[in-house]
């Protein structure tokens, strides 16, 4: 089809105000962010900022909790990645080529761990938790995590492994490779990009939480960043500078890691790596 | 479905020199010690816990309490009988359904927008999936400060465009806490959809398009008759995962309304987690959890079905 000066004009003219509308959430976070103490309540509200400060994040960073919200949270997701790439990904090549473990009973099963939804877990894990002592701990956050991003990794680095030619694995195994050898230094290497893409996917999803971090996460130097900006919106007292500028601080990581998976992302997101 | 390529079926027989086992036994033990530690942690971590809930669910229990007490169906008589199980139920239905239409509607529009050739298509594809991937929580920091009745923009704009006289608290009044709540959802949501359709759409045939012309289809025509049919099984998909996530969506009820004012946006997962955690009635929680996680269970089960249909007709 021949492609028209109107068709141009077309689509643009409907596409860059519905853009405009839907992303502006967006601008308002970051133009609220840089503002001084009274122009965050002048009204009427200035859409850039008239004076452009850095204040906000000053503070944020020096006077309340919120680096360690972070630290916390960055301990927490890059361990979760760990668990559920080191468990899951083994047991995602099995499953793609052993005929036993591909049968589409676990694959619907792998599924369905991934549909459970989190607040119905939070309730049991919170009391087993408490039980054996995890409540309140990296370690039970990172478990409570892996719920969601083990069987996100299976479920992803199936399709992966399946996409490995198997002739390649047929000729190693010929050569006398043993299959611990064929999966770390023939399987993995060529399964890397997609490796990388599945732990990213995990960490954002890890990033995000926010019920986990809510049910199982109670002493204030433990709290994820969720939870801690939450505790802004809440607040008698509201700053909207400084929860804007937490705000564009958690953004930003999720966006470098988006940023890193772009070939993959159609694919990630469309299996849900966001819920 | 998809039964593996399992190459190691046709020379299991063979006899390694190395070990005194079998291949075959080998073959196995090596899957077994793959597929292990990542069972173990989905008993462990989701099956296990599951089970647990129905257990508790069967108690009175208190949330700090270190045992419970037995009182078999009671909770669930409880929530059946009263009237706030039904109403979060009813709650739920109208989140999930409205927020479901909506996003589906822009979602489509959008993904049909873009699959058009203009300049710029690729800045729009990727700007336009923004406010799915950024953290919930940001989203709705910023949405809950635009809305805020005192120095929200929002209310700012429309009160200087004229059209309402004094600031709306738009998820504070009872009547328009439930639409404010499906439009943020909406809003937050609809990449997912748009993404769908959108890899969908750029497979269909340009033949059948052409086809269609020949035959003296027009826009709608085209649209009606070659691109809906095609799309049908991506929709039906979406539709039920959407319908999944929707239902047991908690963290954005939560951080907006905490299924307020006056339980008008409190869902089954909301009503949960206060019974539970508010309430410390963690039996009651409990009882909520599984109730939902039947109704769960059968999307799940439709959801398979219409998978394989859409497997047949591809």
């Amino acid at each position: 089809m021949a492609v028209t000066a109107r068709t141009h004009i077309k689509a643009l003219a409907v596409l860059i105000p519905i853009t405009a509308a839907l992303l502006f959430p967006l601008f308002w976070i970051i133009s609220i962010s840089l503002k001084g103490d009274t122009e965050q309540f002048v009204s009427p509200p200035t859409l850039i900022p008239a004076e452009i400060v850095f204040s906000n994040y000053r503070r944020l960073l020096t006077e309340t909790e919120f680096p360690r919200y972070i630290a916390n949270s960055l301990f927490v997701a890059f361990m979760t990645v760990v668990v559920a790439l080191g468990a899951g990904c083994p047991a995602a090549y099995v499953m793609a080529r052993f005929r036993l473990l591909a049968r589409p009973e676990f694959t619907s099963l792998v599924l369905l761990a991934y549909m459970f939804p989190p607040i119905l877990l939070g309730i049991p894990l919170f009391v087993l938790f408490t039980k054996a002592g995890l409540s309140d701990s990296y370690l039970g956050l990172i478990l409570a995590h892996a719920t969601f991003a083990l069987p996100f990794v299976m479920w992803m680095m199936r399709d992966f492994f399946l996409a490995v030619p198997i002739e390649i694995e047929e000729a190693a195994f010929i050569d006398g490779c043993g299959r611990l050898r064929l999966l770390w230094s023939v399987v993995l290497p060529i399964a890397r990009p997609g490796l990388v893409a599945a732990g990213i996917f995990s960490f954002i999803l890890s990033w995000s939480d926010y019920i986990y971090g809510l049910i199982l996460m109670k002493s204030e130097t433990r709290k994820t960043i969720s939870v801690g900006l939450s505790l802004f919106i809440d607040s008698t007292t509201i700053e909207p500078g400084l929860m804007m500028a937490g705000a564009v601080l958690i953004t930003v990581p999720a966006l470098v890691c988006f940023m890193f998976v772009q070939r993959y992302l159609v694919q990630g997101l469309a299996m849900g790596a966001v819920k | 479905m998809d039964h593996g390529r399992g190459w190691n079926d046709q020379i299991g027989s063979r006899r390694s020199w190395l070990g005194r086992y079998s291949l075959e036994t080998r073959e196995r033990l090596f899957a077994l010690a793959c597929f292990l530690p990542s069972v173990a942690l989905i008993i462990g971590l989701i099956l296990y816990p599951f089970f647990y809930t129905i257990v508790l669910s069967l108690q009175r229990r208190q949330l700090f309490a270190r045992e419970g007490m037995f009182i078999g169906l009671d909770n669930y008589v409880a929530l059946l009988s009263g009237g706030t199980f039904w109403r979060s139920l009813f709650n739920g239905i109208v989140f999930s359904g409205g927020s479901l239409l909506l996003q589906v509607l822009l979602g489509l529009g959008l993904a049909l927008l873009l699959n058009q050739q203009f300049v710029g298509r690729n800045f729009f594809r990727g700007a336009l999936l923004f406010p799915y991937i950024i953290p919930s929580i940001v989203s709705i920091v910023a949405i809950r400060w635009m809305l805020n009745d005192l120095y929200g923009i929002v209310n700012y704009w429309l009160q200087a465009l004229g059209l309402i006289d004094q600031a709306i608290p738009w998820l504070g009044n009872p009547n328009l806490a439930m639409a404010s709540l499906i439009a943020i959802n909406a809003w937050m949501f609809y990449p997912f959809v748009m993404l769908c359709i959108l890899a969908r759409l750029q497979s269909i045939p340009e033949e059948l398009y052409e086809a269609a012309r020949i035959d003296g289809a027009g826009g709608v025509a085209q649209f009606w008759y070659v691109t809906l049919p095609q799309l049908r099984g991506t929709l039906a998909v979406v539709i039920i995962v959407r319908t999944l996530w929707m239902f047991n969506k908690f963290d954005t009820v939560w951080l907006t309304t905490q299924g307020g004012p006056f339980g008008t946006t409190q869902t089954l997962p909301v009503l949960a987690y206060i019974e539970a955690f508010n309430l410390y009635e963690l039996g009651r929680g409990a009882a909520v959890g599984i109730l939902m996680s039947i109704a769960l269970l059968v999307v799940f089960m439709v959801y398979q079905r219409v998978f394989l249909r859409i497997k047949e007709w591809q």
